[in-house]
Protein backbone atom coordinates (compact mmCIF):
# COMPACT_ATOMS: atom_id res chain seq x y z
CA UNK A 1 0.00 0.00 0.00
CA UNK A 2 2.57 2.75 1.26
CA UNK A 3 5.14 0.88 -0.82
CA UNK A 4 6.78 4.24 -2.43
CA UNK A 5 7.25 5.74 1.14
CA UNK A 6 8.75 2.62 2.50
CA UNK A 7 11.04 2.78 -0.49
CA UNK A 8 11.81 6.09 0.02
CA UNK A 9 12.56 6.09 3.84
CA UNK A 10 14.94 2.97 3.04
CA UNK A 11 16.98 4.90 0.39
CA UNK A 12 17.41 7.53 2.63
CA UNK A 13 18.36 5.57 5.70
CA UNK A 14 20.47 3.19 3.82
CA UNK A 15 23.01 6.02 3.38
CA UNK A 16 23.00 7.42 7.40
CA UNK A 17 24.84 6.12 10.27
CA UNK A 18 23.22 3.10 11.60
CA UNK A 19 22.11 4.25 14.94
CA UNK A 20 20.48 7.43 14.05
CA UNK A 21 18.24 5.26 11.64
CA UNK A 22 15.37 4.41 13.68
CA UNK A 23 14.81 7.39 14.60
CA UNK A 24 14.96 9.53 11.43
CA UNK A 25 12.87 6.68 9.68
CA UNK A 26 10.13 6.92 12.04
CA UNK A 27 10.04 11.07 11.64
CA UNK A 28 9.86 10.70 8.04
CA UNK A 29 7.38 8.50 7.76
CA UNK A 30 5.13 10.65 9.79
CA UNK A 31 5.48 13.56 7.81
CA UNK A 32 5.33 11.58 4.19
CA UNK A 33 1.67 10.62 6.05
CA UNK A 34 0.94 14.06 6.56
CA UNK A 35 1.82 15.22 3.39
CA UNK A 36 -0.37 12.26 1.65
CA UNK A 37 -3.33 13.27 4.10
CA UNK A 38 -3.45 17.05 2.87
CA UNK A 39 -2.86 15.84 -0.69
CA UNK A 40 -6.39 13.73 -0.44
CA UNK A 41 -8.03 16.16 1.37
CA UNK A 42 -11.63 15.58 0.59
CA UNK A 43 -10.76 13.02 -1.11
CA UNK A 44 -12.25 9.23 -0.14
CA UNK A 45 -8.53 7.61 1.54
CA UNK A 46 -9.80 4.28 -0.14
CA UNK A 47 -9.03 5.22 -3.82
CA UNK A 48 -5.76 3.72 -4.70
CA UNK A 49 -4.89 6.14 -7.54
CA UNK A 50 -5.29 8.87 -5.50
CA UNK A 51 -3.23 7.95 -3.07
CA UNK A 52 -0.57 6.59 -4.89
CA UNK A 53 0.00 9.74 -6.98
CA UNK A 54 -0.32 11.53 -3.34
CA UNK A 55 2.69 9.55 -2.20
CA UNK A 56 4.68 10.24 -5.69
CA UNK A 57 3.53 13.81 -4.82
CA UNK A 58 4.92 13.71 -1.17
CA UNK A 59 8.40 11.60 -2.16
CA UNK A 60 9.24 14.09 -4.84
CA UNK A 61 8.40 17.23 -2.69
CA UNK A 62 11.40 15.88 -0.40
CA UNK A 63 13.29 15.03 -3.07
CA UNK A 64 16.17 13.14 -4.18
CA UNK A 65 16.89 10.30 -0.83
CA UNK A 66 20.78 10.70 -1.51
CA UNK A 67 20.76 14.67 -1.22
CA UNK A 68 18.07 14.06 2.15
CA UNK A 69 20.69 11.79 3.31
CA UNK A 70 23.90 14.26 2.76
CA UNK A 71 21.89 16.79 4.41
CA UNK A 72 21.82 14.30 7.46
CA UNK A 73 25.21 13.46 7.22
CA UNK A 74 27.50 15.88 10.19
CA UNK A 75 30.96 14.32 8.20
CA UNK A 76 32.09 16.77 5.93
CA UNK A 77 31.00 16.38 2.24
CA UNK A 78 34.70 16.87 0.74
CA UNK A 79 37.99 15.43 1.19
CA UNK A 80 40.20 18.41 2.03
CA UNK A 81 38.54 21.68 3.63
CA UNK A 82 39.85 25.36 2.98
CA UNK A 83 41.71 25.25 6.30
CA UNK A 84 44.24 22.80 5.17
CA UNK A 85 43.60 23.50 1.51
CA UNK A 86 46.62 25.93 1.89
CA UNK A 87 48.38 23.49 3.03
CA UNK A 88 47.93 20.68 0.65
CA UNK A 89 48.18 22.95 -2.29
CA UNK A 90 51.86 24.52 -1.33
CA UNK A 91 52.96 20.77 -0.22
CA UNK A 92 52.07 19.57 -4.04
CA UNK A 93 53.35 22.23 -5.57
CA UNK A 94 56.92 21.32 -4.10
CA UNK A 95 56.50 17.67 -4.02
CA UNK A 96 54.47 16.63 -7.26
CA UNK A 97 57.92 18.01 -9.18
CA UNK A 98 60.52 17.00 -6.83
CA UNK A 99 59.06 13.61 -6.99
CA UNK A 100 58.70 13.50 -10.98
CA UNK A 101 62.51 14.81 -10.93
CA UNK A 102 63.47 12.24 -8.41
CA UNK A 103 61.78 9.54 -10.12
CA UNK A 104 63.17 10.61 -14.03
CA UNK A 105 66.63 10.68 -12.56
CA UNK A 106 66.37 7.45 -10.66
CA UNK A 107 64.92 5.56 -13.23
CA UNK A 108 67.33 6.97 -16.06
CA UNK A 109 70.55 5.19 -13.69
CA UNK A 110 68.90 2.54 -13.02
CA UNK A 111 67.96 2.13 -16.81
CA UNK A 112 71.33 2.82 -18.33
CA UNK A 113 72.81 0.55 -15.21
CA UNK A 114 70.67 -2.56 -15.56
CA UNK A 115 69.99 -2.81 -19.76
CA UNK A 116 72.23 -4.79 -21.76
CA UNK A 117 71.72 -2.46 -24.64
CA UNK A 118 70.32 1.33 -23.31
CA UNK A 119 68.51 2.62 -26.07
CA UNK A 120 66.83 6.14 -25.75
CA UNK A 121 63.13 4.36 -26.66
CA UNK A 122 63.19 2.06 -23.85
CA UNK A 123 64.76 4.44 -21.69
CA UNK A 124 61.53 7.30 -22.27
CA UNK A 125 59.26 4.75 -21.31
CA UNK A 126 61.23 3.66 -17.85
CA UNK A 127 61.22 7.35 -17.35
CA UNK A 128 57.75 7.87 -18.14
CA UNK A 129 55.73 4.85 -17.57
CA UNK A 130 57.55 4.68 -13.59
CA UNK A 131 57.20 8.47 -13.27
CA UNK A 132 53.54 8.76 -13.67
CA UNK A 133 53.08 5.85 -11.41
CA UNK A 134 54.86 7.88 -8.84
CA UNK A 135 53.35 10.87 -9.27
CA UNK A 136 50.04 8.78 -8.97
CA UNK A 137 51.07 7.75 -6.20
CA UNK A 138 52.11 10.62 -4.06
CA UNK A 139 49.06 13.00 -4.97
CA UNK A 140 47.17 9.97 -3.32
CA UNK A 141 49.55 9.76 -0.59
CA UNK A 142 49.10 13.43 0.28
CA UNK A 143 45.20 13.61 -0.41
CA UNK A 144 44.43 10.95 2.06
CA UNK A 145 46.96 12.21 4.90
CA UNK A 146 44.93 15.10 4.35
CA UNK A 147 41.75 13.93 4.05
CA UNK A 148 42.23 11.69 7.21
CA UNK A 149 43.75 15.24 8.71
CA UNK A 150 40.39 17.24 8.09
CA UNK A 151 38.47 14.11 9.78
CA UNK A 152 40.52 13.73 12.65
CA UNK A 153 42.59 16.90 13.43
CA UNK A 154 40.66 19.51 16.03
CA UNK A 155 39.31 22.63 14.36
CA UNK A 156 41.91 24.48 16.38
CA UNK A 157 45.15 22.70 15.42
CA UNK A 158 43.46 22.96 11.52
CA UNK A 159 43.47 27.02 11.68
CA UNK A 160 46.72 26.94 13.85
CA UNK A 161 48.22 24.88 10.42
CA UNK A 162 46.78 27.19 8.05
CA UNK A 163 48.11 29.96 9.82
CA UNK A 164 51.97 28.56 10.23
CA UNK A 165 52.11 27.22 6.92
CA UNK A 166 50.90 30.35 4.71
CA UNK A 167 51.89 33.37 6.64
CA UNK A 168 53.88 32.16 10.05
CA UNK A 169 54.12 34.20 12.25
CA UNK A 170 53.50 36.94 9.86
CA UNK A 171 53.80 40.99 10.46
CA UNK A 172 54.34 44.31 8.99
CA UNK A 173 58.39 43.80 9.63
CA UNK A 174 58.45 40.73 7.09
CA UNK A 175 58.01 43.17 4.55
CA UNK A 176 60.82 43.99 1.89
CA UNK A 177 61.27 46.42 -0.50
CA UNK A 178 61.05 45.26 -3.42
CA UNK A 179 64.13 46.32 -4.91
CA UNK A 180 64.34 46.03 -8.57
CA UNK A 181 63.87 42.80 -8.71
CA UNK A 182 65.81 40.67 -11.10
CA UNK A 183 64.58 37.72 -9.41
CA UNK A 184 66.39 34.14 -11.20
CA UNK A 185 63.21 31.98 -11.19
CA UNK A 186 64.26 28.61 -9.37
CA UNK A 187 62.85 26.39 -12.30
CA UNK A 188 64.52 28.04 -15.08
CA UNK A 189 68.28 27.29 -13.11
CA UNK A 190 67.02 24.25 -12.45
CA UNK A 191 66.02 23.60 -15.93
CA UNK A 192 69.75 24.90 -16.77
CA UNK A 193 71.12 22.12 -14.62
CA UNK A 194 69.07 19.22 -16.04
CA UNK A 195 70.27 20.73 -19.90
CA UNK A 196 74.13 20.78 -18.45
CA UNK A 197 74.09 17.43 -17.13
CA UNK A 198 72.99 15.97 -20.67
CA UNK A 199 75.21 18.48 -22.27
CA UNK A 200 78.02 16.46 -20.33
CA UNK A 201 76.97 13.15 -21.04
CA UNK A 202 76.86 13.88 -24.90
CA UNK A 203 80.54 12.63 -25.42
CA UNK A 204 80.07 9.76 -23.89
CA UNK A 205 76.45 8.48 -25.09
CA UNK A 206 76.95 5.32 -27.28
CA UNK A 207 75.87 5.30 -30.75
CA UNK A 208 73.41 2.30 -29.86
CA UNK A 209 71.06 4.53 -27.39
CA UNK A 210 69.91 6.18 -30.93
CA UNK A 211 69.78 2.33 -32.60
CA UNK A 212 72.95 2.90 -34.77
CA UNK A 213 75.49 1.20 -32.67
CA UNK A 214 76.43 -1.04 -35.49
CA UNK A 215 78.07 1.60 -37.45
CA UNK A 216 80.57 1.97 -34.92
CA UNK A 217 80.91 -0.50 -32.70
CA UNK A 218 78.35 1.09 -30.03
CA UNK A 219 81.04 3.99 -29.43
CA UNK A 220 80.61 7.39 -28.52
CA UNK A 221 79.09 9.79 -31.29
CA UNK A 222 81.67 12.02 -30.89
CA UNK A 223 85.31 11.43 -32.81
CA UNK A 224 87.48 9.56 -30.46
CA UNK A 225 90.62 11.44 -31.46
CA UNK A 226 88.79 14.93 -29.65
CA UNK A 227 89.37 13.59 -26.29
CA UNK A 228 92.88 15.22 -26.66
CA UNK A 229 92.17 17.80 -25.99
CA UNK A 230 88.65 18.95 -27.27
CA UNK A 231 86.30 17.10 -25.30
CA UNK A 232 88.04 17.70 -21.80
CA UNK A 233 87.47 21.78 -22.20
CA UNK A 234 83.76 21.07 -23.08
CA UNK A 235 83.67 19.45 -20.19
CA UNK A 236 85.26 22.22 -18.58
CA UNK A 237 82.80 24.75 -19.87
CA UNK A 238 80.05 22.28 -18.63
CA UNK A 239 81.14 22.65 -15.35
CA UNK A 240 81.52 26.20 -15.16
CA UNK A 241 78.10 26.89 -16.18
CA UNK A 242 76.88 24.64 -13.27
CA UNK A 243 78.94 26.59 -11.59
CA UNK A 244 77.24 29.78 -12.70
CA UNK A 245 73.83 28.19 -12.19
CA UNK A 246 74.55 27.49 -8.71
CA UNK A 247 76.13 30.60 -7.83
CA UNK A 248 72.46 32.17 -9.53
CA UNK A 249 70.27 29.63 -7.55
CA UNK A 250 72.30 30.95 -4.20
CA UNK A 251 72.05 34.90 -4.96
CA UNK A 252 68.15 34.18 -6.60
CA UNK A 253 68.97 37.61 -8.26
CA UNK A 254 70.75 39.12 -11.46
CA UNK A 255 73.60 40.94 -10.36
CA UNK A 256 76.60 42.57 -12.46
CA UNK A 257 78.60 40.37 -11.51
CA UNK A 258 76.96 37.61 -12.49
CA UNK A 259 75.40 39.23 -15.76
CA UNK A 260 78.81 40.01 -16.74
CA UNK A 261 80.12 36.42 -15.69
CA UNK A 262 77.44 34.43 -17.93
CA UNK A 263 77.88 36.89 -20.63
CA UNK A 264 81.35 36.23 -21.21
CA UNK A 265 80.97 32.39 -20.32
CA UNK A 266 78.15 32.17 -23.42
CA UNK A 267 80.37 34.16 -25.38
CA UNK A 268 83.35 32.22 -24.63
CA UNK A 269 81.25 28.96 -25.68
CA UNK A 270 80.33 30.09 -28.91
CA UNK A 271 83.58 30.96 -29.73
CA UNK A 272 85.00 27.43 -28.58
CA UNK A 273 82.36 25.59 -30.06
CA UNK A 274 82.51 27.67 -33.27
CA UNK A 275 85.82 26.94 -33.29
CA UNK A 276 85.96 23.00 -32.50
CA UNK A 277 83.10 22.68 -35.31
CA UNK A 278 85.05 24.59 -38.12
CA UNK A 279 88.40 22.95 -37.20
CA UNK A 280 87.74 19.07 -35.96
CA UNK A 281 85.72 16.29 -37.44
CA UNK A 282 83.38 16.57 -34.55
CA UNK A 283 81.22 13.03 -35.60
CA UNK A 284 82.64 9.66 -35.22
CA UNK A 285 83.56 9.16 -39.06
CA UNK A 286 82.91 5.84 -38.77
CA UNK A 287 79.42 6.55 -38.60
CA UNK A 288 79.61 7.85 -42.23
CA UNK A 289 81.66 5.07 -43.73
CA UNK A 290 84.88 7.75 -43.55
CA UNK A 291 82.93 10.10 -46.38
CA UNK A 292 82.75 12.62 -43.06
CA UNK A 293 83.06 15.99 -45.27
CA UNK A 294 81.17 14.69 -48.11
CA UNK A 295 78.15 13.87 -46.39
CA UNK A 296 78.01 16.04 -43.60
CA UNK A 297 80.37 18.92 -44.56
CA UNK A 298 77.29 21.08 -44.41
CA UNK A 299 76.05 20.56 -40.59
CA UNK A 300 79.59 22.86 -39.10
CA UNK A 301 78.37 26.16 -40.49
CA UNK A 302 74.52 25.73 -40.06
CA UNK A 303 75.59 24.76 -36.73
CA UNK A 304 77.93 27.54 -36.30
CA UNK A 305 75.13 29.73 -37.07
CA UNK A 306 72.55 28.09 -34.62
CA UNK A 307 74.68 28.76 -32.16
CA UNK A 308 75.38 32.18 -32.55
CA UNK A 309 71.94 32.65 -32.96
CA UNK A 310 71.12 30.85 -29.44
CA UNK A 311 73.41 33.09 -27.53
CA UNK A 312 73.01 36.11 -29.04
CA UNK A 313 68.78 35.34 -28.14
CA UNK A 314 69.89 33.94 -24.51
CA UNK A 315 72.00 37.46 -24.08
CA UNK A 316 68.76 39.32 -25.13
CA UNK A 317 66.55 37.41 -22.41
CA UNK A 318 69.48 37.49 -20.08
CA UNK A 319 69.18 41.62 -20.24
CA UNK A 320 66.15 41.86 -20.17
CA UNK A 321 65.71 39.51 -16.70
CA UNK A 322 68.83 42.03 -15.60
CA UNK A 323 66.90 45.54 -16.50
CA UNK A 324 63.16 44.06 -16.04
CA UNK A 325 62.11 46.30 -12.64
CA UNK A 326 59.53 45.44 -10.05
CA UNK A 327 56.20 44.89 -10.30
CA UNK A 328 55.22 48.36 -8.88
CA UNK A 329 57.44 50.03 -11.26
CA UNK A 330 55.61 48.23 -14.20
CA UNK A 331 52.48 49.42 -12.70
CA UNK A 332 53.64 53.18 -12.04
CA UNK A 333 54.62 53.38 -15.82
CA UNK B 1 21.96 40.63 -23.20
CA UNK B 2 20.39 37.68 -22.83
CA UNK B 3 23.03 35.72 -21.49
CA UNK B 4 23.90 38.59 -18.84
CA UNK B 5 20.63 38.66 -17.92
CA UNK B 6 20.92 35.30 -17.06
CA UNK B 7 24.15 35.55 -15.22
CA UNK B 8 22.37 37.79 -13.22
CA UNK B 9 19.50 36.12 -12.18
CA UNK B 10 22.21 33.20 -11.22
CA UNK B 11 24.43 35.76 -8.78
CA UNK B 12 20.77 37.07 -7.65
CA UNK B 13 19.66 32.98 -6.79
CA UNK B 14 23.18 32.54 -4.96
CA UNK B 15 23.02 35.95 -2.79
CA UNK B 16 19.48 35.41 -2.04
CA UNK B 17 20.38 31.85 -0.86
CA UNK B 18 23.14 33.17 1.06
CA UNK B 19 21.04 35.83 2.76
CA UNK B 20 18.52 33.94 3.89
CA UNK B 21 20.48 30.48 4.20
CA UNK B 22 21.57 31.91 8.43
CA UNK B 23 17.88 32.99 9.25
CA UNK B 24 16.17 29.42 8.96
CA UNK B 25 18.07 28.39 12.26
CA UNK B 26 16.92 31.76 13.60
CA UNK B 27 13.14 31.23 12.43
CA UNK B 28 13.31 27.34 13.32
CA UNK B 29 14.03 28.45 16.94
CA UNK B 30 11.23 31.07 16.85
CA UNK B 31 8.76 28.52 15.51
CA UNK B 32 9.74 26.02 18.55
CA UNK B 33 9.15 28.24 21.65
CA UNK B 34 6.31 26.32 21.74
CA UNK B 35 6.45 23.07 21.35
CA UNK B 36 5.33 21.36 17.55
CA UNK B 37 6.68 18.45 14.99
CA UNK B 38 8.47 18.59 12.18
CA UNK B 39 5.06 18.98 9.50
CA UNK B 40 3.19 21.63 11.77
CA UNK B 41 6.49 23.71 11.87
CA UNK B 42 6.49 23.83 8.45
CA UNK B 43 3.24 24.63 8.23
CA UNK B 44 4.10 27.96 10.63
CA UNK B 45 7.00 28.86 9.26
CA UNK B 46 5.15 28.54 5.41
CA UNK B 47 2.19 30.81 7.26
CA UNK B 48 4.62 33.51 8.17
CA UNK B 49 5.82 33.89 5.11
CA UNK B 50 9.09 31.69 5.64
CA UNK B 51 9.44 29.58 2.67
CA UNK B 52 11.61 26.79 4.03
CA UNK B 53 12.08 23.19 2.34
CA UNK B 54 10.98 20.11 3.76
CA UNK B 55 14.15 18.47 3.17
CA UNK B 56 16.53 21.46 4.70
CA UNK B 57 14.02 21.92 7.68
CA UNK B 58 14.12 17.90 8.83
CA UNK B 59 18.00 17.70 8.65
CA UNK B 60 18.45 21.04 10.44
CA UNK B 61 16.05 20.36 13.34
CA UNK B 62 18.01 16.97 14.25
CA UNK B 63 21.39 18.96 13.71
CA UNK B 64 19.90 21.84 16.56
CA UNK B 65 18.31 18.81 19.13
CA UNK B 66 22.05 17.32 18.80
CA UNK B 67 23.42 20.86 19.65
CA UNK B 68 21.19 20.91 22.66
CA UNK B 69 19.23 23.68 21.38
CA UNK B 70 16.19 21.57 20.82
CA UNK B 71 15.17 18.77 22.97
CA UNK B 72 12.69 16.46 20.74
CA UNK B 73 10.25 14.06 22.68
CA UNK B 74 8.22 11.33 20.59
CA UNK B 75 4.58 11.65 21.22
CA UNK B 76 2.60 8.41 20.30
CA UNK B 77 -0.46 9.44 22.01
CA UNK B 78 -2.01 10.52 18.73
CA UNK B 79 -2.83 8.22 15.86
CA UNK B 80 0.68 8.60 14.64
CA UNK B 81 3.56 8.93 16.51
CA UNK B 82 4.96 12.88 16.21
CA UNK B 83 8.19 13.64 17.08
CA UNK B 84 8.04 17.35 19.48
CA UNK B 85 10.68 19.98 19.20
CA UNK B 86 11.49 22.56 21.70
CA UNK B 87 13.64 24.72 22.73
CA UNK B 88 15.81 24.42 26.06
CA UNK B 89 17.36 26.82 27.94
CA UNK B 90 20.29 27.06 26.06
CA UNK B 91 18.62 27.27 22.94
CA UNK B 92 16.10 29.57 24.29
CA UNK B 93 19.38 31.72 25.88
CA UNK B 94 21.05 31.84 21.86
CA UNK B 95 17.49 32.28 20.37
CA UNK B 96 17.69 35.81 22.40
CA UNK B 97 21.37 36.41 21.09
CA UNK B 98 20.49 35.99 17.53
CA UNK B 99 17.70 37.73 17.67
CA UNK B 100 19.36 40.62 18.85
CA UNK B 101 22.38 40.10 16.18
CA UNK B 102 19.37 39.92 13.80
CA UNK B 103 17.45 43.00 15.19
CA UNK B 104 21.14 44.99 15.44
CA UNK B 105 22.21 43.92 12.13
CA UNK B 106 18.58 45.50 10.93
CA UNK B 107 19.16 48.26 12.18
CA UNK B 108 22.56 48.84 10.86
CA UNK B 109 21.63 48.19 7.31
CA UNK B 110 18.62 50.70 7.70
CA UNK B 111 20.78 53.28 8.83
CA UNK B 112 23.21 52.82 5.91
CA UNK B 113 20.30 52.79 3.50
CA UNK B 114 19.11 56.10 4.80
CA UNK B 115 22.40 57.90 4.95
CA UNK B 116 23.87 57.04 1.64
CA UNK B 117 20.57 57.61 -0.69
CA UNK B 118 21.47 56.81 -4.04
Amino acid sequence: MSSLIDMYVAQVIRRLPEESRPDIARELKATLADMVDERLGAHDGNETDAVRAAERSAVEELGDPALLAVQYQDAPQYLVGPELYPAFIRLSRWLLPLVALVSAVANAVVYATTSPEAAIGGMMGAIVGNSVVALLIATGVVTALFAAGERFLPEKDKAEMTRTVSYGDWSADDLYEEAPSRRISRGETITALVFLVIAAALPVIPSSFFYVGHLNDSGSFVNPELWSGWIPAYLAFVGAFVLVEGWKLIAGRWTAPILLTSIVADVAFAVFLSAALLTQDILDPRLFNGNYWRDVAWIAPVAVAAIWAATAWDQAITWRNYRTRNVMDKTAA
Amino acid sequence: VFHVHEKGNAVLAGHLQELRRGTVVLAALAACRTPRYGYALLAVLSAAGLQVEANTLYPLLRRLEMQGLLQAEWNTDESRPRKYYTLTALGAEMADLLRGEWLSLNADLSALWKEDPR
